[in-house]
């Protein structure tokens, strides 16, 4: 059984990648969290530097790294780990059909995720 | 106040940048958009607290959290598009790709990185997005001692280009060292 993956569970998938020093929000994502919990609109969708949005089959992770591998490394291994989170998720982008419908449903067409590294810093 | 690093963060300095009457109008309407968006969710919240719907009082971490991303919003500055991976697209930011070239600098014996600029490639992005970096100029001192200036400059240039193809597979840069001071060992 698969269920819908959410954005508080792709924080614990993103943290989890060896190198990540954790979420780190930008403006952007912080405002659309704060937007989304008072409209009480698919709060799940968005947390703090994880925006998932299905219309555009993408999925944003901010991030702070530590130093040490290689940024690109880090950054393909948190991207095949979002991956493989959503491929076992109920949830998938839905083209150009509008959200929330009977129509968002999974199709083959893979998620892209876009990871911004806001900062390399740490031990 | 100007930031610190405004010379980095626009790659020439923040004065010399002068708008034109479109950007000056774009600004204008980006504004009252702005203004009217405040307007709006200040008549909500005011019509949802006089309903006593209680989602409009934000916790103080809430309200602390949006203080805070304003903060590294500005420590961060603007995105920088890189070479995607195999699995996707990435960027960094310039604070974060200051601190893989800085790092690379300082990795060199009695070498200590001042102030590094850099020039991109048209972005493929939008807002306070840059494209990927075609050229960096990095500042440094040096050690005053007997090593020949040359070598290290060209030492100093090595170790930039190989951590940004390690780090960001960046292959086709240009790498300009300037040796702006001396220091004692």
């Amino acid at each position: 059984m698969t269920t819908e993956t959410s954005a508080a569970d792709l924080v614990e998938v993103v943290c989890a990648v060896p190198g990540v020093r954790g979420i780190e929000a930008g403006i952007a994502s912080s405002l659309r969290t704060l937007d989304a919990r008072l409209r009480r609109d698919r709060a799940s969708r968005v947390r703090y530097g994880i925006v998932i949005d299905p219309r555009s089959g993408t999925v944003t992770a901010e991030v702070g790294l530590a130093p040490g591998a290689p940024v690109r490394t880090i950054v393909e291994e948190i991207q095949r780990a979002v991956q493989r989170a959503l491929d076992r998720s109920t949830v998938g982008p839905v083209g150009p059909q509008p959200a929330d419908t009977a129509s968002e449903r999974r199709e083959e067409r893979p998620w892209q995720v876009l990871v911004r590294v806001q900062s390399l810093s740490g031990a | 106040m100007e930031h610190p690093d405004a010379h980095d963060r626009n790659g020439t300095h923040a004065a010399d940048r002068v708008s034109g009457p479109s950007d000056r109008e774009s600004d204008d309407e980006a504004t009252q958009r702005y203004l009217d968006l405040i307007r709006s969710v200040h008549d909500e919240w005011t019509t949802l607290e006089a309903e006593g719907d209680s989602s409009v009082q934000l916790s103080a971490t809430a309200l602390s959290t949006i203080k805070e991303a304003v903060r590294a919003d500005f420590r961060h500055g603007a995105h920088v598009e890189m070479p995607p991976t195999a699995a996707g697209p990435y960027t960094l930011s310039e604070q974060a790709l200051r601190t893989v070239v800085r790092n690379a600098v300082d990795s060199v014996p009695g070498v200590i990185a001042l102030r590094t600029t850099f020039d991109h490639e048209p972005p493929k992005g939008g807002h306070r997005t840059r494209g990927v970096p075609s050229r960096i100029r990095c500042r440094i001192s040096a050690a005053a001692g007997d090593r020949d200036l040359l070598e290290v400059a060209d030492e100093v240039r090595t170790a930039v280009i190989a951590a940004c193809r390690e780090h960001m597979d960046l292959t086709d840069l240009r790498v300009d060292i300037h040796i702006e001071d001396l220091h004692d060992n």
